[in-house]
């Protein structure tokens, strides 16, 4: 025990203060850093020197500079921050979607389609009127084309998604590099636990990094005793210790589309990202763009299908009048004409029926009707298109043949002959592509029959017979509300609310989700900075105290000094 | 962006979480000012869907009802239109008709001058074009009286003095709401009767076959799709029919689900359906047991519809189905009606092999009595391996005279397990004289037949023969516009092929398959021409029920309604009255005549039995062969002409169109004898006639070569007349006997000569001519026949009709005629109005749904707006508020803001 370890004691309180205000001036000055962690000095008193039978304190030690960080809190907050992402990545698509479907504007497809059957009830108004037919085909036209663009926009949306899924294996790469270099420093800086200080700065960044790979995908961390940590996704990890693994895009083809997939490096495991915005750009793309796509083509081939049923039905203002050198070529092919029609590789199924065959002689209006039977109950012979062809070329008047790709061709024999069709129970007509109104399967090929739109006398709006009636458009206008079977009594009206309210519905709900994630992840970011954010006056206080102990030991030292002093000079 | 602010933490508070908190508030804030904003700029509660999914999908479907409703408004308006453009015009035929009717009384029975009457016909043929060219006339693009075929002008005023219509009775609906059908126009039937009423042909009863599609059942009200439930007695087994689109997929699918172990036979007969259950291969149960029923399916009516319903069970069976009443469609064959095929089910065990035999003709009998129900298929495998099938045909003993004669076998020789079913049907369809086709079952055929015949199926009957076959070959006449057309339709195979004959035969007909799609309507289309349909020789018009003068025929209806007068019914006829009297050449001197009191006769039936009844064998009265009227025939036996004289106080006669109008006597042709030239050589010609006229004189002339005759100096030939076997037979000696020789015989046999008379031929031949062995028939011998004019000609009873009518009636001053048509006019101007009425109550109701639309209109608009519309009111108080909390929240923060420790230091 000596005035100099005295003198010793009140210099290593000096240096304490000294860091305490070092430590003070780090979080003042980082007060409004993002993602910045409070430090904290940690000093205890010295340990104790035994003088005699006296146990003596030596004043202060400075212990470490820690991070005010909450652990447990930290791995919430980026479960909810990718959550947040998940969801607002949702919503986002969502949104354009909605924007898409258009449901409350003047021009959606629900008013293409009730001006479309509208212009069928004005054929009613005027049978007479080819001007109103082909008013008809042009808003079936538009119709077509709405549902085209529609699909055609849905993809670009997806096809954007789908760029961003791509483009985010750079932004996973970064994050995991930079954690991995972080790592290393951080590992060098602490000295595997050497140091009690945590490498501040570094831990923050590789904090900052994390969150930022969390809002990306679900990670789950652990830290090493080395102070690195394990970045894990799914199963995998993705960096460990000063290594880790690149994530690459592999593509391939879906729904006609290109699409990404996002996969480690080395073992070409496929991520999955648990959450965070990759699993909502995944979810975009496949379950709700592709999702929507998927409706949007059964909607598309439903109405095609399903109108044309009825439409093949009917017969136009003229009949078809090919010729065998010019012959009519049915839309839809069969793989093979020697199988039963209902597995011959058609887009829609016929079933078990017939339909009727009109040849009218134009010179004497008069009409000759077949019967053509289309027998497919499975337990007879059932027809095949090669069949089909023989029943038709057996019409007198009718010509028909197949060609080599499974397509059906119809002539009218003789020069004055024309021929139409007539209530077809079976939609094989329908299913091959003839005397229809829409071609096409889906939404992206949907369109009007090139034989109506060259002339649109041919709209079939008569059942009675070439041009006699109005009894095929009575039924077509009214299509939007007719029960169909194939959907369970459902209506290509109802279908159409269906796509649509799911498109409403599902936004509405990723809305109040994002909502939720949104608050969540805020209150959770709230209490990592009621803990690891800096408060000036809290600052304030501390620099205070830190000054006055200062000062304090200076003036011990002074005193000490005095001491010294009066013994020097004795 | 979060539109909650996060809770305050319990642990501190820091700069971070201060300015996170400010920055959401701020931004929370600012958001709902803008989402205020929009409301207020849009007037919208809200802009995108998702801000409130189910308001948005309410405002969506009203949105799109009230598009639809715009449409609805359009149709309205449109068809209003097309609604008073064919009011006005029915207006101005209904003033012409007025004017007309003025004119006529005004010159019919009065002392008016030929100049005047004429003067007044001249203004009807006026008054007639102009309604002509108002029922013409277009309007928007339409024609407006043309039915459904608009682009076709309706009426056409032919070159010989009538008007076509040739519009059809179609009509043009439109969507008056949605859902809501209405009709937009008045065809020229209706609006103008330009098509008759008649004639609307009988029930033709078409068969069911295996290819009548279910729709077509029960006169085309078709069958419920569902499932029927079939069993044995012990198990059940369910089938679904929905898919089914013909009576041969009914068949098939019944067969395919038998109840278990068991299998089945399904026939499709011309009635309706047969099910056989085949007996138990097992023989778990007796047979006894089994009962074999059909019944329903949750509730259905599929089986009852299908005749087969049988809950209770019908034993071991067959269980035979109820009559199922097709419909005749355009593509009815011609075959399938008027009556029925027998039919034979060959069931063979496996598949692809069953056979069904179908007579060639309907009936129960063909043409020459040989029976075609009844008829026994037999099997038998008695063939050695080089052979594969033989049939045999035992015709049985024809029905003749009264006596029903026994059915035939068909015997046909296979090698079991060998023959395949094709090959049965190639045999029997190429067997000489069978009146039966073979084919394969259409419900049970997978490659036409390729099944083989084993084992031998059991005998099974023909059955189900009945009706007649439809007359083809002769054809019917109608007599239309002064002409008379004779319709041919022996190429029809169709019904449609029918219809399209009669349509295409220019005599101005409309054909059709009726509404109840049982048979066919012939109606005349032509205004201002009576028109008859009779028949060609055979019977195809009664056939069809469109024959115009049949023995049902109401005396009262002939002659435009004029009837028949009798001389009895006259007021004070004296005892005993006569209408007629026949007078009947039967080769005496004065022949016989024979006086007829034809009263109390009600129809044309009666007259003719009354006649015949009256004629004591001597005359025979029936219908024309051709064409339409009364014939008489005489049968005396030397037949020769029919006569008739009006008795001074009748008219009967004549209208019964017996004698001309304006005659008081008809004669027949004198009838034509049977006769035949025949000829060897040079000189050998001669040439047989009958004595009198007459059928029997159709009698065969046989030649037939007598051995004793050869080298005979006399006679060189023998002459002998059969009556009964209408034979005339020369014994000759081949290329011995000449010419001379056969006169001489024939005038040496007192029957014979008193029957024939023979000449050489050409007369300068000599006769020296040789003779030899031959047979020759006599023809175009006819008894003596009074053909009758048709008395009942019918008429279209239009507008045109009456007037055309009218304007001839005065012309020829035919008073009784002009007052007919002036009746006919007047009945025409009160359906007229009918037409106005009924089109005014339609305007009406145009106008009414035009009304519940605006309502409606509003209606929607007013719950669209209460979804959709924001309530400005609340919206200004709502940003009004927004404002103050924001101010009040920013005040705040700057005074938190404001406050530190440093402040003090």
């Amino acid at each position: 025990m000596s005035l100099f370890s005295s003198i010793q004691t009140a210099g290593n309180t000096l240096r304490a203060n000294e860091i305490g205000l070092q430590v003070v001036g780090q979080n003042i000055a980082n007060a409004n850093t993002p993602g910045y962690i409070r430090e904290e000095l940690v000093i205890a008193p010295a340990p104790t020197q035994k003088y005699g039978n006296l146990l003596l304190g030596m004043g202060v030690d400075v212990q470490a500079v820690v991070l005010k960080l909450d652990d447990f809190l930290e791995q919430r907050l980026r479960g909810a921050l990718g959550d947040q992402a998940n969801n607002d990545t949702l919503q986002q698509t969502y949104a354009q979607l909605e924007a898409l479907v258009g449901e409350l504007s003047d021009n959606n497809l629900g008013s293409s389609m009730n001006k479309f059957f509208a212009s069928i009830a004005e054929i009613l108004n005027q049978p007479e009127s080819a001007s109103v037919r082909n008013l008809a085909m042009l808003q079936g036209d538009t119709l077509a084309k709405g549902i085209n663009s529609m699909a055609v926009q849905a993809g670009q949306v997806r096809a954007d998604v789908n760029t961003q899924i791509a483009d985010m294996a750079g932004n996973i790469n970064v994050l995991t590099e930079k954690v991995r270099v972080l790592n290393l420093q951080i590992a060098q800086a602490e000295g595997g636990n050497v140091s009690k200080s945590d490498a501040v700065g570094l831990r923050d960044q590789r904090l900052q990094a994390l969150e930022d790979l969390s809002k990306l995908m679900d990670i789950r961390t652990m830290e090493q005793s080395s102070g690195t940590v394990t970045v894990y996704v799914g199963g995998d990890f993705l960096v460990n210790e000063g290594m880790a693994r690149m994530v690459y895009a592999d593509f391939s083809s879906d729904r006609g589309q290109n699409v990404a997939t996002l996969k480690i490096a080395g073992i070409d495991a496929t991520i999955d990202p648990g959450s965070g915005q990759l699993r909502g750009l995944i979810d975009s793309r496949d379950e709700l763009l592709g999702g929507f796509l998927d409706k949007l083509d059964v909607f598309a081939g439903t109405l095609a299908f399903e109108f044309n049923k009825v439409y093949a039905s009917g017969q136009g203002l003229t009949g078809f009048s090919p010729t065998q050198a010019k012959p009519m070529t049915s839309q839809n092919a069969v793989d093979d004409p020697t199988e039963p029609l209902n597995a011959a590789g058609l887009p829609f199924t016929p079933q078990n029926g017939s339909f009727q065959v009109l040849i009218r002689n134009k010179q004497t209006g008069l009409t000759q009707t077949t019967n053509v039977a289309v027998k497919l109950t499975g337990l007879n012979h059932d027809t095949t298109l090669d069949d089909l062809k023989q029943q038709l070329n057996n019409i007198p008047g009718m010509w028909a043949q197949i060609t080599p790709d499974g397509h059906l061709q119809l002539a009218a024999s003789g020069q004055d002959d024309e021929f139409a069709f007539g209530n077809d129970t079976s939609g094989v007509l329908a299913a091959l592509g003839i005397n229809t109104f829409f071609t096409g399967s889906g939404a992206r090929d949907l369109a009007v029959n090139a034989e109506v739109r060259q002339d649109p006398g041919k709209f079939a709006a008569s059942r009675g017979g070439i041009g006699k009636d109005t009894a095929n458009a009575v039924d077509l206008a009214n299509f939007l509300d007719r029960p169909l079977a194939s959907q369970d009594g459902a209506s290509i009206g109802v279908l159409y609310d269906r796509l649509t309210s799911e498109v409403t519905q599902g936004s509405a709900v990723a809305k109040a989700s994002a909502d939720a994630a949104g608050t969540f992840a805020n209150t959770l970011n709230g209490q990592k900075l009621a803990t690891s954010g800096v408060n000036i006056d809290e600052e304030t206080i501390r620099m205070l105290g830190y000054q006055r102990a200062y000062q304090a030991a200076a003036k011990y030292i002074a005193a000490l000094n005095e001491l010294m002093q009066i013994l020097v000079s004795l | 962006m979060s539109s909650t602010i996060i809770g305050i933490p319990t642990a501190r508070v820091t700069e971070g979480y201060i300015r996170l908190r400010m920055l959401t508030q701020v931004q929370f804030d600012q958001a709902e000012l803008f989402r205020i904003q929009t409301q207020l700029s849009t007037g919208h509660r809200f802009e995108v869907p998702s801000e409130d999914p189910i308001a948005a999908q309410r405002v969506a479907s009203l949105q799109s009802l009230l598009q639809r409703k715009t449409q609805v408004k359009t149709n309205l308006g449109t068809n209003q239109s097309y609604l008073s453009a064919t009011d006005t015009a029915l207006g101005n035929i209904s003033d012409l008709l007025t004017e007309v009717r003025a004119t006529a009384l005004g010159v019919i029975g009065t002392t008016a001058t030929d100049t005047q009457r004429n003067a007044a016909a001249q203004q009807i043929q006026q008054a007639l074009s102009q309604i002509v060219d108002t029922g013409n006339q277009k309007y928007r693009g339409r024609y407006l009286f043309a039915g459904s075929d608009t682009q076709v002008k309706p009426f056409r005023a032919t070159t010989d003095g009538y008007v076509e219509y040739l519009g059809d009775e179609g009509r043009i609906p439109s969507y008056g709401d949605i859902d809501q059908l209405f009709d937009t126009n008045v065809n020229g039937s209706e609006a103008f009767g330009a098509v008759s009423e008649q004639v609307r042909g009988i029930d033709i009863q078409p068969a069911l076959t295996y290819d009548t599609r279910l729709a077509d059942l029960h006169h085309g009200a078709g069958v419920t799709a569902g499932s029927i439930a079939v069993s044995d007695g012990h198990s059940t087994s369910t089938i679904d029919i929905s898919k089914a689109e013909t009576m041969s997929d009914v068949a098939a699918l019944i067969r395919a689900h038998p109840p278990e172990n068991r299998t089945l036979e399904v026939e499709v007969t011309p009635t309706g359906l047969v099910i056989k259950l085949n007996p138990n291969p097992g023989g778990g149960f007796p047979p006894g047991q089994d009962n074999l029923s059909v019944s329903e399916v949750g509730g259905g009516q599929t089986a009852r519809e299908l005749g087969i319903l049988r809950p209770k069970g019908v034993g071991v069976g067959p269980l035979v189905g109820d009559p199922l009443d097709p419909a005749v469609r355009s593509t009815t064959a011609l075959t399938d009606i008027l009556g029925t095929r027998a039919m034979a089910f060959v069931h063979v065990g496996g598949r692809d092999n069953d056979m069904v035999l179908d007579a060639k003709t309907n009936g129960e009998t063909t043409s020459d009595g040989t029976l075609l129900n009844g008829v026994t298929v037999h099997f038998v495998g008695d063939l050695p391996p080089a052979t594969d099938v033989i049939v045999d045909w035992a015709p049985g003993i024809p029905a003749a005279g009264g006596i029903p004669g026994a059915p035939g076998t068909i015997t046909v020789h296979v090698r079991a397990g060998e023959t395949r079913a094709e090959q049965v049907i190639d045999a029997i369809n190429h067997t000489s004289g069978l009146p039966f086709t073979a084919r394969i079952d259409p419900s049970e055929s997978v490659l036409s037949g390729k099944g083989m015949i084993n084992p031998l199926p059991a005998d099974t009957q023909t059955a189900g023969g009945g009706g007649e076959d439809f007359d083809q070959a002769a054809g019917l006449q109608i007599v239309s516009r002064a002409k008379t057309f004779t319709i041919d339709v022996s190429a029809a195979a169709t019904m449609e092929d029918v219809v399209n004959t009669l349509n295409g035969a220019g005599a101005g007909m409309l054909a059709e398959i009726n509404q109840d799609q049982t048979g066919l309507n012939l109606r005349c289309r032509t205004s201002g021409s009576d028109f008859m349909i009779g028949e060609n020789g055979g019977k195809t018009a009664t056939q069809l029920g469109l024959r115009t003068f049949t023995g049902e025929t109401l005396l009262a209806d002939l002659n435009f309604g004029r009837g028949v007068n009798f001389h009895a019914d006259q007021p004070g006829a004296l005892q005993p009255t006569y209408d007629l009297s026949i007078h009947l050449d039967d080769g005496s001197v004065d022949g016989v005549t024979i006086n007829m009191d034809l009263s109390g006769t009600k129809t044309i039936d009666e007259v003719c039995q009354k006649i015949n009844f009256l004629g004591g064998g001597m005359v025979q009265a029936g219908l024309n062969t051709f064409g339409n009227g009364i014939q008489l025939i005489n049968t005396t036996a030397t037949p020769g002409t029919v006569s008739i004289t009006c008795d001074p106080m009748s008219t009967a006669a004549v209208e019964l169109g017996l004698v001309p109008a304006g005659s008081t006597s008809s004669t027949s042709p004198v009838p034509p004898k049977a006769s035949v030239q025949v000829a060897w050589g040079a000189n050998s010609g001669l040439f047989f006639q009958a004595r009198a006229p007459g059928e029997q004189g159709n009698v065969q002339v046989v030649f037939v070569d007598d051995p004793a005759l050869h080298g005979a100096v006399v006679p060189k030939a023998v002459a002998h007349y059969d009556p009964v076997a209408g034979q005339l037979i020369f014994q000759i000696a081949d290329n011995e006997t000449t010419a001379n020789d056969v006169m001489l015989a024939l005038t040496q046999d007192v029957d014979a000569n008193a029957a024939f008379s023979v000449a050489p031929d050409p007369p300068t031949s000599t006769g020296a001519g040789v003779v030899s062995s031959t047979t020759v028939d006599m023809t175009g011998g006819e008894p003596g026949t009074l053909t009758g004019s048709d008395v009942h000609p019918l008429e279209t009873d239009s507008i045109f009709n009456a007037l055309l009518r009218l304007q001839h009636a005065l012309e020829r001053n035919d008073n009784a005629e002009a007052q007919r048509t002036i009746d006919l006019l007047d009945h025409r101007t009160v359906n007229m109005t009918f037409s106005r009425a009924e089109l005014g109550a339609r305007q009406q109701g145009i106008d009414v749904m035009n009304d519940r639309i605006d309502i409606e209109e509003i209606d929607l608009r007013t719950v669209m707006s209460n979804e959709y519309d924001a309530d400005l009111a609340e919206v200004v108080s709502n940003l009004t508020a927004r404002q103050v909390a924001y101010e009040a929240s920013l005040r705040a923060a700057g005074a938190i803001y404001k406050v530190s420790l440093l402040n003090y230091l």
